[in-house]
């Protein structure tokens, strides 16, 4: 072969090579294209939301409580208040159970049958679908342990709702102390739950309250699981854990289903309270991982 | 002597604190253990509230399990045809990690093994196309003969079963290059338990087939009217779920393999907080934005009702999109780059190495992500409630109002549907749901727990 | 003469100055090992031949590489044309996860080349490897359940299925144990008949078993470059005379 033979042939863009240099840049464009869909879609969505809501959107809409008639008059003050009550709820019963757990499985338990199966539960329990839980909800707290529709009964059923994903994410926060520390604090005579309780646990503790939040937050999204034990008509915040309570989610879905325009322009509004609930939310998360992240020594 | 003594006094001294330490540590070890159970509680519960609403349900609406599970001319014959693919598909699965489910053809194998693969194909879905064939000439000449032998009911998938081995095995058996992904005698064992399960399911549909002779209305849902037919709620979450698995499997996939392969560190820093963004949007959102954007749009340009399954159908596939693009995405990266470099210095390009080497090696993370996104999609309430609408019926067509099993429980709860046993159906659908999706999850966490890098 | 020359080349990984002012030739048709010692950049080095430092975003390469008159770090030099010139077998054998059979096929297949004789390039580029005679009745297992040392064979197979003119070894028996090292080391014996061979290795007593000419590298410097028995038994330079008489390294 001489020279030029050679030139030619490894020169870009040619012969044979130039088809296949194609089909690689449409296949790149193609995937590129992919991505793009999903960032225009999210795109597309926050501005119908903030071009319908935001011009109705003002401090009489937050301070004035749910109108059950004549809506337009009224505002989402014990909506918001409700979502707030439910996710304090939601806390005390997902995070203490969920950490525990997550302690029990990642600390404690033995490598054996019964450790694969409580995992596999817990796993399996994050993917049944959120009106199961509704279900669950309404047979077990609001008829069986006869708390009716209440935010008692919402609470406990957003909880075990989330419960598995703190589980998971404080699974990962714990898994991600590593061993020295144990092995550290064993080697000084500490008992497993002195390791875990003065070593591990703090040590995991930034990782633990980032994802128990952003488990919570998922749950005040959550529409389908409260829907039987949401009371649409009730007016003021609850007071009690057996009042009757709104929720910001609920009441989104009950006005985009009303015929009046200008009510389901108030729907987008309370779109808005709920994004910028969760977005407070997840920036808090976000926050104590970063703050976490940049004093860890580990 | 002396020095014994000492260590012994210092044993008894720290005694206290150790049994102490101790007993604490037995106590604190079984309250986590509770609290850890809680997850069998919680998910016994579920279980138990729909079991007890069922059987509440068929008791008071004197529905029979055989109308509940629809017409055997329908439903018969769809879950026939149905369990024969997932049977397959789930053996197939197993058998070879998930990927090449369709008998995919990959550029980079030689037109000999080409023709391999394409023989396989047609070995592995005639099996599908013959079960109802074999369905239909049971139930029209067979069965009539006797009408009360179970031994024809089992006879009905057992043929194409065994005929789908024995056309394997034949196949491989054949003296010529590769023949690995054929399945042979080795595969016998599989193959029976596959018979098996298909032999128990047909002589329990059969068995309905002798004991019902209703037609076409009997797969509609009619709650009100006191007839329960679960096919059109079926029907409506198959159309959604297949819909959105559909739109949201190959762009996921897609983007999964832009974010690990060929994205810049700016690109991918930007992109995947946004599609994890797509997660954390509550689902009442993105059944606003079918109902009130894309409906219109569908309305306007397809001529669509208001309330339409392919707005529903979009807005889901979204919400499964972050599933599929995290776990392929982190499945792709977990690629060992080693396999990358060989290909590269084979003289491919990086595209021809993504298709033939890395999405290959990935595919089983890439097939759970589906499986755990088709779950996600099962199961989803709100968007659909919002967007679909609420009338049950028997059809597939994306223009058309649908309801789903998630949705009826929804209306349910909405107070919708007056209460009797059209609301403690609702737990009825729940339990047909929650099997499903289950079953649907542990498939995918199975594939999950044994993925590593794939035999191509 | 297509002997390979390379003329004033240095590499950056970053800030990191791996290569420097790296002038030599390269014969054809030989065997050519580099040594010295770890990090001394010989497996930089090595991948400028076809490219593979373009892969690592950070690296940036500088200078000249002529082979029959093109510069193969030129520019216009598309670097997935030249890898089908200049093949590559790394330290750690990497089959592709897919059967005997498929792993040799790939790169052929990947130019659309050899559909119906595909079975006879696959013969014999196992027998050119010396793999056939343990693989004959394989090449539909999964390559991963070869022996590393078959696998390295495989790899080697693999590359010369493409029909390179340069086969470019990294450390290729490091991993492997004394047998198959030997195997190794009387492929490519062989393989010099055919190809020009540019060799890695940290081994010392198989520089000097395998190849005809010896470069030592030292942090990125070009020591000393000649014939592998001038090197080894009379050294100009006092640094490769103390690395191969292990004073250090």
């Amino acid at each position: 072969m001489n020279a030029e033979d050679l030139g030619e042939e490894l020169r870009k863009g040619s012969g044979e090579l130039s088809r296949r240099r194609k089909t690689a840049l449409i296949g790149r464009a193609v995937t590129g294209l992919c991505l793009a869909i999903a960032v225009v879609f999210l795109g597309l969505l926050i501005f119908d939301v903030l071009r319908r809501g935001l011009p109705q959107l003002d401090w009489q809409f937050l301070t004035t409580d749910v109108k059950g008639f004549n809506p337009e008059t009224g505002g989402v003050r014990n909506a918001i208040v409700g979502s707030v009550y439910l996710i304090l709820i939601t806390m005390a019963v997902a995070v203490p159970l969920g950490v525990a757990t997550a302690v029990y499985l990642e600390e404690f338990a033995k490598d054996n049958a019964i450790t694969t199966g409580l995992q596999r539960l817990v796993e399996n329990l994050a993917g049944v679908p959120s009106i199961v839980f509704g279900l669950l909800g309404l047979a077990f707290f609001a008829r069986l342990m006869d708390f009716g529709t209440s935010l008692i009964s919402g609470g406990l059923t957003l909880g075990l709702l989330v419960l598995p994903i703190v589980v998971v994410s404080t699974q990962e926060a714990l898994s991600a102390v590593p061993d020295e520390f144990r092995n550290g604090a064993r080697a000084m005579g500490a008992t497993e739950w002195q390791v875990v309780k003065d070593h591990v646990l703090p040590a995991a503790l930034p990782g633990i309250m980032t994802g128990s939040i952003l488990s919570l937050s998922r749950a005040i999204g959550e529409t389908a699981p409260i829907l039987f034990v949401v009371s649409s008509f009730i007016r003021g915040v609850p007071t009690a854990l057996t009042d009757g309570f709104l929720a910001l989610p609920y009441q989104i879905f009950y006005w985009a289903q009303l015929p009046s325009q200008e009510v389901q322009q108030m729907a987008a509004s309370a779109i808005i309270v709920l994004m910028a609930l969760l977005l407070t939310m997840n920036g808090v998360a976000v926050a104590i991982r970063q703050w976490s992240l940049s004093r860890r020594q580990w | 002597m002396e020095e014994n003594r000492g260590l012994g006094k210092l044993a008894s001294t720290a005694d206290d604190a150790v049994v102490a330490a101790k007993r604490r540590e037995r106590i604190v070890r079984v309250l986590l253990f509770a609290a850890a159970s809680v997850a069998l509680v919680v998910t016994g519960a579920i279980i138990w509230t729909l079991v007890d609403g069922t059987i509440r349900f068929f008791g008071a609406s004197g529905t029979s399990l055989s109308a509940f599970f629809g017409n055997p001319q329908w439903g018969g014959i769809a879950t026939v045809l149905g369990l024969s693919a997932l049977g397959l598909l789930a053996a197939e699965a197993f058998l070879w990690g998930g990927s090449n489910v369709l008998g995919g053809v990959t550029r980079a194998q030689p037109p000999s093994l080409r023709r391999r693969l394409r023989t396989r194909l047609v070995a592995r879905w005639s099996i599908i196309a013959t079960t109802p064939i074999a369905y239909a000439i049971n139930r029209e000449f067979f069965l009539p003969l006797f009408p009360s032998n179970p031994v024809v009911a089992v006879a009905v998938p057992t043929v194409p079963t065994l005929g789908y081995v024995w056309l394997a095995g034949q196949l491989a058996s054949e003296d010529v290059l590769p023949t690995r992904d054929l399945p042979g005698p080795g595969d016998w064992p599989r193959a029976i338990g596959l018979t098996a399960a298909a032999i128990v399911f047909a002589a329990v549909v059969t068995t309905y087939d002798l004991s019902t002779s209703t037609f076409l209305g009997s797969v509609q849902w009619a709650g009100v009217a006191g007839e329960f037919s679960i096919w059109s709620l079926v029907s409506g979450t198959v159309l959604i779920a297949i819909g959105a698995l559909i739109l949201a499997g190959p762009v996921g996939v897609g983007a999964a393999l832009y974010l690990a392969e060929f994205a810049d560190e700016r690109v991918r820093a930007i992109g995947k907080p946004i599609v994890e963004v797509l997660a954390g949007v509550p689902s009442i959102v993105y059944g606003f934005f079918a109902l009130f954007t894309i409906s219109p749009f569908m309305q306007e340009h397809f001529g669509a009702m208001t309330y339409n399954a392919g707005s529903a159908i979009l807005v889901v596939s979204v919400m499964v999109l972050p599933i599929v693009v995290s776990l392929s995405e982190d499945a792709i990266s977990s690629v060992p780059g080693h396999l990358r470099d060989a290909s590269l210095a084979m003289g491919a390009t990086e595209w021809e190495t993504s298709l033939n080497v890395i999405l290959p090696a990935a595919r089983s993370g890439v097939f759970a992500s589906l499986f755990l996104g088709l779950a996600r999609a099962l199961g989803e309430t709100m968007a659909v409630l919002l967007a679909a609408g609420s009338i049950a019926r028997w059809h597939l067509d994306p223009l058309m109002e649908v309801q789903t099993m998630t949705t009826y429980i929804a209306r349910v709860s909405t107070g919708d549907i007056p209460p009797g046993p059209a609301t403690d159906a609702a737990f009825a659908v729940g339990l047909v749901l929650f099997v499903i999706t289950y079953t649907v999850n542990l498939g995918g966490q199975e594939i999950l727990d044994r993925m590593g890098v794939d035999e191509v | 003469m297509s002997n390979i020359t390379v003329e004033d080349l240095n590499v950056w990984y970053g800030d990191d100055h791996a290569l420097k002012n790296i002038n030599m030739e390269i014969p054809e048709g030989e065997v050519t090992a580099l040594i010295g010692a770890s990090g001394c950049g010989k497996s930089t080095f090595l991948r400028c031949f076809n490219r593979m430092n373009d892969e690592i975003g950070v690296a940036r390469v500088e200078g000249s590489i002529r082979w029959k008159g093109v510069d193969l770090n030129g520019e216009d030099v598309d670097p997935v044309a030249l890898r089908r010139r200049v093949g590559m077998v790394f330290q750690k054998p990497n089959p592709f996860p897919k059967t005997v059979y498929d792993n040799i096929a790939y790169g052929v297949s990947l130019n659309g080349r050899g559909d119906d004789d595909m079975d006879q390039i696959v013969e014999t580029s196992l027998e050119q490897a010396n793999l056939w005679d343990e693989v004959e009745d394989r090449l539909d297992k999964n390559a991963l359940t070869l022996s590393g040392g078959q696998q390295q064979r495989l790899c080697i197979a693999r590359a010369v299925a493409v029909k390179p003119d340069v086969i470019l070894m990294d450390e290729p028996a490091s991993a492997l144990d004394p047998v198959s090292t030997q195997k190794i080391e009387n492929l490519i014996e062989e393989l010099r008949e055919e190809y020009t061979v540019v060799v890695v290795t940290h081994n010392m007593q198989q520089a000097a078993r395998i190849s005809d000419k010896t470069a030592h590298l030292h942090l990125g410097e070009l020591v000393e470059f000649d014939n592998t028995d001038k090197i080894f038994e009379n050294p100009e330079e006092e640094l490769t005379e103390a690395y191969i008489t292990g004073r250090f390294g």
